[in-house]
């Protein structure tokens, strides 16, 4: 297996070769390297924020959670996703708006100036780099674990964590924004065929959809219900994971460059329509793996499960399509999440541009090199900030949401109790405050806190700050 | 308007025994159980919604 690897490994390397070639921007400016000159279309779009939002958690994870969890996987990320589109649809055009008006070049500068103040910069550009980078280090770690156990004794896990950062950087540094966009498209095809390929086989496996549950049933009964074997899937867990979903295009700063950078309107509708479309579709296979998971290893580890079902039960080919597939969905992310950093960064300096962006640039490969040793020295701390990552920014929500849409003056309410709750949040997850209040848990209670600040900066702060 | 209640009403749907029973699979549909059929629908009915609010969305701006 490891010739057919090497193989495709080479075509999809020559592949981004010439696609780094053809975005190399030799000029950098913001516009063109951190926005990929700002005119992207409905094809493009959609391939590109696909590939970003579904990481290898969706490869690994999903059918995972599909096999331990049963089908409540279902409700926790392909209709989260599906109510995320809706929100993208509503709040997105209005998000571009306020773009255009305030000079956008990332989240955290577009708080600075709704805010009126720095530390609402400094609040969500902190809690991205919290949250995020934690969060490529342990997809980069479980990615070379994995491909060290699918080829043992080739090299050790650092040259294949080594290997993922230094083609990252090195495509990003080359053609910014567009390059990653390019290459997102080509893993986004890659991913969606690899995963419906391993999909259909494990339905092939039983015959039909409805023998699949049948022997599902029989195995595990409780596979085919919420909350589930071990009680995951409650209505707390699902509402938190959908608020944290739904939020996604506006705290996680690599997607709501994407909305803000789309060619048009109509152009932000049609991606959002599709990515709709694609989530079930890329969701959808997931089931079927992990289905045939809970059949055929129930009790395997994490590791052994996804070795079997991507690549040991598969046809050669098929399994080294598989892999790069994993590589890929796990590279397409991360890249955008890193370089989305440095965007972010970028937007809290004001200093002339062509200096700004090689302070940029150079950020962009202190992450990757952060991330990079992260992954190698991974902790347990670490593995906790990067799972919560996605409940972790959506603190933020609230306080970006509310930037985005108030026309009013805003006060500091917002950004300091946004400060306030990521604390919290991370303090409750390490264990040194508690993690639920009167049966709710911690992400709720927050949540629900920022909410009442929001009506309150409405009501009584907004008012009393906004212009006469 | 109604497309925005609608979603409301889906998405605080989603999170009652309507679309997650606890611990029940009955009634089948084509053979996959309930939670599994019912969050499908779901799915495909946000996707739904969200191309009805992009149609009127697309509406309001010719008339911009």
């Amino acid at each position: 297996m490891l010739t057919n690897f090497l193989i495709a490994s080479a075509i999809y390397l020559v592949v981004l070769i010439f696609l780094v070639r053809r975005t190399r921007i030799k000029d950098k400016t913001t516009s063109n390297y951190l926005l990929g000159g700002g005119n992207i279309g409905f094809v493009m779009g959609l391939f590109t924020t696909a590939a970003t939002l579904f990481s290898a958690f969706t490869v690994v994870g999903m059918p995972d959670f599909f096999r331990t969890h049963g089908v409540g996987a279902w409700i926790f990320l392909a209709v989260s996703d599906t109510m995320m589109v809706y929100g993208l649809i509503r709040v997105g055009e209005i998000l571009r708006k306020k773009a255009r008006h305030l000079d956008f070049k990332g989240m955290s500068g577009l708080m600075v100036s709704t805010y009126g103040s720095k530390f609402a910069g400094y609040v969500a550009f902190g809690g991205a780099v919290v949250f995020l980078i934690p969060y490529i280090a342990v997809q980069i770690s479980g990615i070379s674990i994995f491909l060290n156990a699918a080829f043992p004794d080739v090299v050790p896990v650092w040259v294949w964590s080594l290997s993922i950062v230094a083609v990252m950087i090195i495509y990003s540094e080359t053609g910014g924004l567009r390059a990653i966009m390019y290459n997102d498209t080509l893993q986004g095809i890659m991913l969606f065929f690899t995963i419906w390929i391993v999909g259909y086989n494990c339905i092939e496996h039983f015959g039909s959809i409805e023998a699949m549950f049948e022997k599902v049933a029989s195995v595990n009964q409780e596979l085919l219900s919420v909350p589930g074997p071990k009680g995951l899937f409650s209505p707390q867990f699902f509402i938190i994971s959908a608020l944290a979903i739904i939020c996604l295009p506006f705290t996680q700063p690599q997607i709501s460059t994407r909305v803000v950078i789309m060619k048009s309107s109509s152009s932000l509708r049609k991606m959002a329509i599709g990515l709709g479309v694609v989530a079930i579709l890329v969701i959808l296979p997931t089931l079927f793996m992990g289905m045939y998971g809970a059949v055929l290893y129930p009790e395997a580890s994490t590791q052994d499960f996804i070795g079997h079902v991507l690549l040991y039960d598969q046809a050669a080919g098929i399994a080294a399509l598989g892999l790069i597939g994993l590589v890929a969905a796990a590279i397409s992310t991360s890249d955008s999440q890193i370089f989305a950093l440095g965007s972010e960064l970028r937007s809290l300096i004001h200093i002339e541009d062509k200096k700004a962006i090689s302070i940029t640039r150079v950020f962009i490969v202190v992450f990757g090199v952060l991330a990079l040793i992260f992954s190698i020295v991974s902790t347990e701390h670490l593995v906790l900030l990067a799972r919560t990552s996605f409940t972790g920014t959506a603190m933020m929500a609230p306080m970006i949401l509310t930037g985005i849409l108030s026309s009013k003056k805003l006060s500091l309410l917002m950004p300091i109790s946004t400060f306030a709750a990521l604390l919290f949040f991370v303090f409750s997850k390490l264990g040194w405050l508690p993690s639920s209040v009167l049966g709710l848990q911690i992400e709720l209670v927050l949540f629900g806190i920022l909410v009442l600040a929001v009506v309150l900066e409405n009501l009584v702060f907004g008012k009393k700050f906004a212009p006469k | 308007m109604i497309l925005d209640i609608l979603a409301g009403l889906l998405f605080v749907g989603s999170f009652t025994p309507l679309v997650i029973p606890m611990g029940k699979t009955e009634p089948n549909f084509l053979g996959m159980p309930y939670t599994m059929w019912m969050g499908f629908l779901v799915s495909v009915l946000f996707v739904l919604l969200a191309y009805g609010v992009s149609r009127i969305q697309k509406r309001n701006d010719h008339a911009d």
